[in-house]
């Protein structure tokens, strides 16, 4: 497998969960894409759509109407930016959760979680798919940190890839046995 | 010019050059004395710098971290205009920032304002703005008077004051009216508006910390 051209990642704070978590993250964002996996942004430009009407509704509730002439329609804007800020929350805890990219494995969209449990130095690594309406394939690895990075907070980029292709494999099996 | 064949010239010569070492000896320790700490200083703002500009390598991304600070602002602003909305008054939530409603009500305690349509009455805690000035004022109703019009006039005096209001309000004016009125006291928290003092007395304050809030979303630091 041939590793691609990524520039070093490196977290500031090797105690931090965040800087981890950030590194992983800007990693796989950067390897995947170009070792040909192609990105599923359905669900974010879905969350920015919703994202983007929210601060619409901010915006005009707070520059555009004035209190008290308008007050009825201050509420309707209020309304409607928590019920859409609802649904941003809903996509985020129910879909998105810990997903750091959606990539396409084998025709389906899959959600590449990476997670670390507070105090806890174990970080895991998931793909997590639905298969149809109600059947859903999921699988994934968890190693403490220091599998993954060094003790001056570089990313060991063979390690962590060498992980994904092998829950990559063991995904497609699952898938297949599935389908 | 120092002629050095004169010795009492070559004295001073030798202690000019002599004070001119210390001071550079000096300057030069105590710069590298605060070297470390200018270093990791860098190193800090480096490595902010860096993650700023990888965030706007990815525009997608950039994006969305955009828009979570404005959700998150947005969501300060709409949960205001949402209690606005609900209690009817302009400024639901107001800061006591004086000691004239005390011993009843002290310096940095918050109190949350209605305006509903239940009449005005003697004894009420009320907030009113004077027109031209910046400052609400947070007093109680001495005494109200309502004209067959149905325009209100009210006096009113802080509990700590021996005298009325009339001296805070505008040049002739005797009474305050309905829409000089704020909203009226419902509920009360002791001293949870002391942050707010802090931020009034220092405004440079209120920035660094709305502007480290904000650059630490946008650089994804926001868990």
């Amino acid at each position: 497998m041939e590793l691609p051209d990524v520039d070093d990642k490196k977290a500031g704070n090797l105690y931090s969960k965040t800087d981890l978590l950030k590194a992983a993250s800007e990693f796989f964002n950067d390897a995947l894409p170009r070792m040909g996996f192609q990105e599923d942004h359905f669900w974010t430009n879905i969350r920015i759509i919703l994202c983007m009407i929210c601060c619409s509704f901010g915006c005009y509730a707070q520059f555009v109407l004035k209190f008290p002439k308008d007050r009825i329609y201050i509420g309707v804007c209020v309304a409607g930016y928590f019920l859409f800020s609802g649904l941003v929350a809903f996509i985020d805890m129910f879909v998105i959760k810990t997903s750091v990219i959606c990539i396409k494995v084998s025709g389906q969209t899959v959600f590449v979680d990476v997670t670390m449990l507070p105090f806890s130095q174990d970080m895991e690594i998931g793909l997590r798919n639905r298969i149809g309406p109600k059947r859903k394939a999921e699988v994934s690895y968890k190693t403490s940190v220091g599998h993954y990075f060094d003790s001056d907070g570089y990313l060991g980029q063979e390690e962590i890839l060498a992980e994904f292709m092998k829950l990559v494999k063991k995904f497609e099996k699952e898938h297949s046995k599935e389908a | 010019m120092i002629d050095l064949q004169e010795p009492y010239e070559l004295h001073i010569y030798m202690l000019l050059t002599h004070i001119r070492y210390i001071h550079t000896r000096c300057i030069l320790v105590s710069r590298l004395q605060l070297l470390p700490t200018c270093t990791r200083f860098q190193e800090i703002l480096r490595q902010y710098t860096n993650e700023l500009r990888d965030v706007a390598k990815r525009p997608r991304s950039f994006l969305t971290q955009v828009l979570n600070l404005g959700c998150i602002v947005f969501s300060a602003l709409m949960l205001w205009k949402g209690l606005m909305v609900v209690t009817k008054s302009e400024s639901p939530v107001v800061v006591v920032l004086s000691g004239s409603m005390e011993p009843g009500l002290q310096r940095g305690d918050i109190l949350f304002l209605s305006l509903y349509s239940e009449p005005f009455i003697p004894g009420d805690v009320v907030v009113f703005q004077i027109e031209g000035r910046d400052i609400p004022i947070v007093h109680r109703i001495m005494n109200v008077h309502e004209k067959d019009d149905g325009k209100l006039a009210v006096l009113t005096k802080g509990d700590n004051n021996t005298v009325g209001d009339r001296g805070l309000y505008a040049t002739r004016q005797m009474f305050i009216s309905r829409k000089e009125m704020m909203g009226r006291a419902q509920v009360f928290l002791p001293h949870a508006g002391m942050i707010t003092i802090w931020l009034n007395d220092w405004p440079w304050l209120k920035y660094v910390l709305i502007g480290s809030m904000g650059f630490f979303v946008i650089i994804g630091r926001d868990t």
